[in-house]
């Protein structure tokens, strides 16, 4: 990775986590659908980043958005957990990585299909680790599987149209 | 040895995220607790000031809204003193309140920073701090009705449990008309059921309390963080089983979460005092 490539990705990382504290943490929609967009700070590192890196990087982007949300360790369980699964979703969604080339992962080079797989089984991921640990355990269990529900859907569609934004 | 090297160094990933996840859990539970002072939110000087200067905008846009609010207040509290003025206590009343207890609410106004409503734990953050005398402890009430209390204070800020906390109770009590000609009294404990912030709930009336739908539903005067009195909500659905011996009640609360921007922070001068006192009978008891 060169020097150019990093300063792009510390950027993209300043933009979505001001998004995130700044604007969307006000838009919560009927009480159930919130969007957490800065997942795809950790869902678009590059493919060749280090797993020890990736997740030390997603539980670093958690922490701070705990700050900010009052929930400290709710986020960071969250991030570190697809942080971690990151690595095995992307070998089981394109088994024939290596053998051909280096994947990007990006709307542009994944293709729509594969890429809105990807965004989404990550993003359900980390919603249903975050709701269910907020909420401490399994008690108000309809709700929020509700909550998970509305957010995936509103998470993943932020994160496709920014991508459309950022490509074109 | 260096078996046991290769299989740590194999595996380093997995343990990177327990570890981060024993953290997380850690942070977690640490940040539960009602006297733990932790560095990870809000009452934090540099996340609270971010917060505060992307509140500024939505503040400004608020003002129409606080300006109905205050209007309200205002009329309201005219309407008291003026019947404050013109009671005069029954004949053969023999209890009179002592002016220290009567006295014993003093109040502040703070801006709210930070606010959420969605969570099944919510927080706010307001921009007042040890430096303006608050302490933990202290109940916060907005024109409207009750909104939380005080769980901890850094210089210029403080993080409040609003009533919207799963574990957040409020001891309140029922008004009206035939409760107060009959001199009944109808308390119990007021709590949130997760679900909707417009509601809470009221699990513990008897069910033989003459109430009914659209009756006000306040502090009651037992009550020892907020003013006895405050609104808290109107009942809007009641209802008993046969077999039961208390109603299940769904008060609509009279704060609007979503657009708090000013509350005042109550501090009840005597409640050391009292806290004091019952704590050492109690103690003897045992």
């Amino acid at each position: 990775m060169n020097s150019q490539t990093v300063i792009k990705l510390v950027l993209t990382f300043v933009i979505y986590l001001v998004l995130q504290i700044v604007v969307l943490r006000n838009f919560v929609f009927f009480d159930v659908a919130f969007c957490f967009v800065y997942i795809a700070c950790i869902l678009l590192l590059p493919d060749e980043v280090d797993p020890i890196w990736v997740i030390l990087i997603s539980f670093l982007i958690g922490l701070l958005v705990d700050i900010f949300y009052n929930t400290a360790g709710v986020h960071a369980s969250a991030s570190v957990m697809i942080g971690y699964l990151r690595g095995y979703i992307i070998k089981f969604l394109f088994p024939t990585k290596g053998v051909e080339n280096e994947i990007t992962i990006s709307l542009k080079d994944m293709g729509g299909e594969r890429f809105v797989r990807y965004v989404a089984i990550l993003t359900i991921i980390h919603h249903s680790m975050l709701f269910f640990v907020e909420a401490g355990g399994f008690q108000f269990f309809l709700i929020t599987v509700l909550k998970i529900i509305c957010s995936v859907i509103f998470t993943t569609f932020l994160i496709i149209i920014l991508q459309y934004v950022r490509g074109n | 040895m260096s078996q046991l090297f290769r299989l740590i160094f194999r595996i380093r990933n997995f343990l990177l995220f327990a570890i981060l996840e024993l953290v997380s859990f850690w942070l977690l539970v640490k940040n539960n607790h009602y006297w733990d002072v932790s560095f990870f939110n809000t009452s934090n000087y540099y996340a609270a000031k971010t917060l505060e200067s992307s509140n500024y905008v939505k503040n400004y846009m608020n003002l129409g809204n606080v300006n109905d609010q205050l209007i309200a207040e205002n009329a309201q509290l005219k309407k008291a003193v003026s019947a404050m003025q013109s009671f005069k206590p029954r004949e053969g009343d023999y209890y009179k309140v002592d002016s220290a207890f009567a006295r014993r609410f003093e109040f502040k106004v703070a801006k709210v920073v930070n606010n959420t409503v969605g969570l099944s734990k919510n927080y706010l953050t307001i921009d007042k701090g040890t430096l303006d005398g608050i302490e933990p402890g202290m109940g916060v009430i907005c024109p409207q009705g009750v909104v939380g209390t005080v769980m901890q204070c850094s210089e210029h800020f403080s993080r409040v449990y609003s009533i919207l906390h799963s574990e957040s109770k409020v001891s309140s009590e029922i008004k009206n008309l035939t409760l107060r000609t009959k001199n009944d009294k109808a308390l119990g404990i007021a709590e949130w059921g997760g679900l909707n912030p417009k509601i809470i709930n009221l699990n513990t009336i008897d069910r033989f309390k003459p109430i009914k739908q659209g009756d006000s539903v306040v502090t009651s005067e037992q009550n020892v963080i907020y003013p006895s009195g405050t609104m808290i909500g109107k009942i809007r659905k009641l209802s008993a089983k046969q077999d039961q011996a208390f109603f299940d009640i769904e008060v609509e609360l009279a704060t609007d979460f979503r657009n708090l921007s000013y509350v005042y922070i109550v501090n009840n001068k005597l409640k050391k005092e009292q806290d004091l006192l019952e704590q050492s009978t109690t103690e003897e008891k045992k």
